[in-house]
């Protein structure tokens, strides 16, 4: 039976649990908030969504209020509108928020359209939540020009003891989005609300470090935040991004749902979509780690070949040379002396058409983890095509020819006799098998550094220039038709707590990782716990 | 029979020593110890018997010794008065005259307890066994008549229990009054089969001990009104959440749990009827805002003491998500009392709206400090001049705050109105848990307001704007009216703020906080005015208000004050007339109350004229 009540003089349907504010955000009707959110529990702390029930004496929160039948309710009458003004204004109050109510607002919006970098947030201009601000956005629909009760700024010190988040409280409100997000949604409590009356602040149980009360730095509580009051230490001050990228994070096989902003063709932030912010677990590595390891300085641009002019040294050489070169000598080897082998973190495209090129070329298996690098040797192998850099090529006996497809400089290089750059995962499209079947679209977002081209294209042109036919794909979306008809690939899956992308370490590139890590191996250590047991 | 009758059998008298907690901070433990020691010196040992009771309500002449059959009370009873009145009342029949209680009003020192205006003038009813039986025994308490309402009421159908209590027109002694019987009723028709009731003893308000010390003094009354409650609505657990910083209140009820369970009136089919029940005492951490019913459970939970917005109501959804009915402690025993005595005689005490009594902490000016009970309706002046003696020194009444924190100040024009919910409601106070504080022309209104805020803003649990934000802001302004500070504007913020407040706000904390401003600005305006626009405090209360100045015709140049001045402010030689500096004075008013002569006086500060 449809249920029905009243609001604002019309009819409207809901469903048995709904809140009064769920039903009105169906029907279309606006109730400000700053602490509703709807993938949180309901909480009710702003008192912004209050409504006139009738036969209620005081003023009941929609976001807490479930829905009755033949209830009438009005979300905006000049009395409530009163005593939510002023309930705001009350919230002004304590909130650097001196730009909202300048004389300069409309002229200052006009000239400076980002926000200045400061030490302090003193006030919209310099907060670095300005364009995404939902206080800025109530501000204007209660058109609040003034704010006529005593200001106070909390002068709470800046909390920047971490390696990935900067947290200002003088700027919270309290509206406790950030403790339910870590409570109720993913089940950390990590934070919670400290003291009281006016004292009341977000916090750590003792006041201990975040590091070490159990916090594991997924960044939700930045995602749900309404305010600049929690900021990603690395990705802010850049402003509103140029454009955002929805693509999948291919750290791991877990196929987290991401989306880059990009600034200057630069990643400058890694942040879950608005409709997963609050619902799905991020880790560490994804949530911060991105940006520098897709940025990195020593990232691989050109390729190279191993050439002796003096000495025997790496030499850039254009793409055509180092396939050529690469194609000839490989013909030179029988195939059970080739050895293929195979990151996990590739595309499905490049690992479908490495396979297949590994087919062609070589009877032996294709490997991707060290120990079976390590059998290659006995069986005989003098040649070898890696899509991953791994300590064991140093120590390879009877090792004559190396390939290597890497994103960063290592010590392989210098073993490799042609290196070839090759793209991160934020720098091609593809698809991306995850966990249980499941695919995942992997989209461009910025562009590869150099010359560095995704890896299909490297396979493909490999083998066509070895004279292997069926590896003429145009663009990836053929080569995905023909992956479509052929055999479901066996793909291994990365887990969750790998400490590496495509056998870069990811503590060696990125340095807040690596404190990050250092630092939970010494908490561990001094609790007792196994070092090494860091969980991401 | 009563305990002390039942003892006469064996005893010739009784020294009922008072064991509550003002008394055992003054002693009384030590008094006790004395009085068997002096008992065996004069061989009495045998004809009578030293026992203790709970609180008198009297706190402020304890440690108070009844003995009985006789009634005689004596009154601030100090360890080397023991022998005196052993040797003297106890062996030779002499009352010790000195010991009696001092009647302020009338000047004269009376012997007997039952002729004292401050008892004589009450309706003891729920508090009519403290200070007269053992809280610590069962027995005791049984010998009143304990327990027998429990016994008749589970003879009864749940649905004739729940009709009995709306009949007797009882209302949450909680301080909001809503009606028990349907508080019952609700919880009792809610669906469910597991059931909690909470019996809340988060007495929080500053100077309210009512709670504590009928938990003190008579825990089984509360513990047999539970039961009867818990078998009306279905329950099958009960808490009791009762504030940490009452250490005898849990230790008795405590007790009081472990013996009703040995005589089975705890358990599983408590007196062989179907009713089976635990309780179990769950100790708050120290937040006033807990007393809220959302919040207390909250707490139980393990939660931090966060009010939640009703509904659902805990009736429907309470601890646990499971329908709960939660009482204060005042409730429950109104509850036994009228399974005891029938709700015929409760519903004939009180006036129509709000039957039984009401029981009051009286502080302030008043001569008469105490706890007292009184029927519903009782004229204010009734309770000040009465029971409480009138005011301190004959001064004039000014005001009487009452319902703690979250009241109202009434103003000498409602003297006459009758003390009950619609009343108190109506003049903009509120009945609340029944703190109340007289007082008189010394006192600032403005200051008291202040007073109180500062209370409600540092116990505010911090979650919802208007509470955490609007009550800071009004301290605020309050602050600067108080410091001479004040602007014209003042006042109409601080109107619109305390109307932002009480409909913001999530819960009732927040919602009445602004009730001691509200009621002072509309009872005592011309005081605020005149901070604001004249930088005067008409009580001389507000310290940046005033100057301290010597009287040179009554100065006598003791040198006290210049002795005990904390800044040194105060110059004159020994024998001459001392001058105070206003420029160093920081107006502590050590000066005024150690001055033998009366000679320092309070004066308005002039204001600075800005040229």
């Amino acid at each position: 039976m449809t249920k029905w009540m009243n609001i604002n003089g019309r009819r409207v349907v809901f469903e048995e649990g709904e809140t009064v504010l769920e039903v009105a955000t169906k029907a279309g009707i606006f109730i400000p908030t700053l602490c509703a959110r709807p993938d949180l529990p309901s909480f009710g702390a702003c008192r912004l969504c209050i409504i006139d029930v009738e036969g209620n004496r005081t003023y009941p929160n929609s976001c807490t209020l479930p829905a009755r039948e033949g209830m009438v309710v009005r979300t905006a009458t000049p009395d409530l509108q009163t005593v939510r003004r002023n309930v705001f204004q009350l919230i002004l109050a304590e909130h650097p928020s001196y730009c909202i109510i300048c004389k300069e607002h409309d002229e200052c919006e006009k000239v400076r359209h980002g926000e200045y970098k400061a030490g302090r947030v003193i006030g919209c201009f310099t907060c670095s939540n300005k364009e995404i601000c939902e206080i800025r956005e109530i501000s204007e629909y209660l058109r609040v020009k003034d704010i006529r009760y005593p200001m106070l700024y909390k002068n709470l010190p800046l909390e920047r003891d971490d390696p990935f988040l900067v947290r200002d409280y003088n700027l919270c409100i309290l509206c406790a989005r950030c403790i339910r997000a870590c409570q109720d949604v993913l089940g950390y409590s990590a934070i919670a609300l400290t003291k009281r009356g006016h004292d009341t602040k977000v916090g750590t149980i003792l006041e201990v470090s975040h590091l070490e009360s159990g916090c594991v730095f997924c960044g939700h509580c930045i995602d749900v935040c309404p305010t600049g009051a929690l900021i990603a230490r690395g990705s802010t001050w850049f402003g509103t991004p140029d454009k955002s990228v929805t693509t999948t994070c291919n750290l791991c096989s877990h196929g987290c749902q991401m989306v880059i902003d990009v600034k200057w063709d630069k990643v400058v932030n890694v942040h879950p979509p608005y409709e997963l912010s609050a619902r799905r677990e991020y880790c560490v590595k994804g949530r911060f780690c991105i940006p520098a390891l897709v940025n990195g300085r020593d990232r691989l641009k050109y390729p190279t070949v191993k050439r002796k002019v003096i000495k025997e040294e790496q030499y850039p050489v254009p793409w055509d040379e180092a396939i050529t070169h690469t194609a000839d000598k490989l013909k030179g080897y029988k195939p059970e002396e080739i050895g293929i082998i195979l990151s996990p973190s590739l595309t499905d495209e490049a690992v479908y058409l490495l396979l297949k090129f590994a087919q062609r070329v070589s009877t032996n298996p294709v490997v991707f983890i060290e120990e079976d690098i390590k059998n290659l040797q006995s069986q005989g192998v003098k040649a070898i095509f890696s899509t991953f850099n791994s300590n064991v090529f140093s120590e390879f006996d009877g090792l004559e020819f190396l390939i290597l497809q890497d994103i960063y400089q290592s010590n392989s290089s210098d073993t490799a006799e042609v290196v070839l750059p090759t793209t991160m995962f934020a720098e091609e499209d593809g698809t991306k098998s995850g966990e249980e079947y499941m695919k995942y679209a992997i989209n461009k977002a910025v562009e590869p550094p150099g010359e560095a081209l995704p890896s299909w294209i490297i396979v493909s042109r490999l083998a066509q220039s070895m004279g292997l036919d069926g590896f003429n794909h145009e663009s990836i979306e053929n080569l995905q038709d023909e992956i479509r008809n052929a055999e479901p690939l066996e793909i291994p899956k990365v887990s969750k707590q790998q400490l590496e992308y495509m056998g870069v370490p990811i503590a060696d590139k990125v340095e807040e990782f690596r404190l990050y890590i250092t630092s939970k191996r010494a908490i561990n250590q001094s609790k007792g716990k196994g070092v090494l047991d860091v969980q991401i | 029979m009563t305990q002390v009758e039942s003892l006469q059998k064996y005893y010739q008298k009784t020294v009922l020593i008072c064991k509550g907690t003002g008394c055992v901070s003054s002693k009384s433990d030590e008094i006790s110890e004395e009085f068997e020691e002096q008992l065996k010196n004069f061989n009495l040992q045998e004809k009578i018997k030293v026992d203790f009771t709970g609180c008198h309500g009297f706190c402020a002449q304890g440690p108070i010794v009844i003995i009985e059959p006789e009634g005689v009370m004596y009154a601030q009873v100090k360890s080397p008065n023991v022998k005196q009145i052993v040797e003297s009342h106890l062996k030779n029949d002499v009352l010790v005259e000195d010991l009696f209680f001092m009647d302020p009003k009338l000047n004269k020192r009376i012997g007997n307890y039952k002729n004292i205006d401050f008892y004589s003038k009450q309706t003891r009813m729920i508090l009519g066994n403290c200070g007269h039986i053992n809280p610590e025994e069962i027995d005791a308490y049984m010998n009143t008549g304990g327990y027998s309402g429990l016994r008749s009421a589970l003879e009864k159908k749940p649905e004739e229990i729940i009709q009995i209590i709306t009949d007797s027109g009882l209302r949450g002694r909680g301080g909001a009054g809503f009606s028990t019987g349907l508080k019952w009723q609700f919880c009792h028709d809610a669906p469910g089969s597991e059931k909690y009731i909470i019996c809340n003893a988060d007495e929080g308000d500053p100077g309210a001990f009512m709670d504590r010390s009928l938990l003190e003094a008579d825990p089984h009354s509360v513990l047999e009104g539970m039961i009867i409650g818990a078998y009306a609505i279905g329950a099958s657990h009960g808490i009791i959440y009762c504030r940490a910083e009452y250490p005898l209140a849990i230790k008795r009820f405590s007790r009081a749990l472990v013996t009703a369970k040995e005589r089975g009136f705890l358990g599983d089919n408590i007196l062989n009827s179907s009713l089976s029940l635990d309780i179990s005492v769950h100790e708050g951490a120290g937040a006033f805002v807990c007393g809220e019913e959302t919040a207390l459970m909250a707490s139980i939970e393990g939660h931090r003491g966060n009010p939640r917005t009703r509904p659902p109501f805990p009736a429907t959804s309470g601890l646990w998500g499971k329908p709960t009915n939660i009482n204060n402690v005042k409730t429950w025993a109104s509850a036994s009392w009228i399974f005891k005595n029938g709700w015929e005689k409760f519903h004939g005490i009180g006036v129509e709206n709000a039957t039984g009594t009401a029981i009051f902490s009286l502080t302030g000016k008043v001569k008469n400090l105490g706890l007292i009970e009184v029927p519903m309706g009782t004229p204010l002046r009734e309770i000040v001049y009465e029971i409480g003696g009138g005011i301190l020194d004959d001064r004039e009444f000014k005001a009487v705050q009452t319902g703690g924190p979250s009241g109202g100040c009434l103003p000498p024009s409602h003297l006459d109105s009758p003390v009950d919910y619609e009343t108190m409601a109506a003049s903009g106070s509120i009945m609340g848990s029944g703190g109340m504080i007289v007082l008189d022309e010394t006192n600032c209104m403005v200051k008291l307001a202040h007073y109180f805020l500062t209370f409600t803003q540092a116990e505010s649990c911090g979650k919802c704007i208007p509470c955490r934000i609007g009550t800071r802001a009004m301290l605020l302004i309050l602050e600067r009216i108080i410091t001479g500070k004040g602007e014209d504007k003042d006042l109409m913020l601080l109107e619109e703020l305390a109307y932002t407040v009480k409909m913001g706000s999530l819960c009732a904390l927040g919602q009445t906080a602004p009730n001691p401003v509200l009621t002072t600005l509309k009872y005592f305006r011309n005081e605020y005015q005149s901070h604001i626009f004249e930088k005067r405090c008409l009580a001389k209360d507000c310290q940046d208000l005033i100057n301290y100045v010597i009287d040179e015709s009554l100065c006598n140049g003791c040198t006290i004050c210049a002795r005990n001045c904390p800044v040194s402010a105060i110059t004159g030689e020994k024998g001459q007339v001392h001058f105070i500096d206003t420029a160093v004075c920081v107006t502590c008013g050590i000066c005024h109350s150690s001055c033998p002569k009366t000679a320092i006086f309070k004066q308005d500060r002039p204001q600075k004229v800005v040229p």
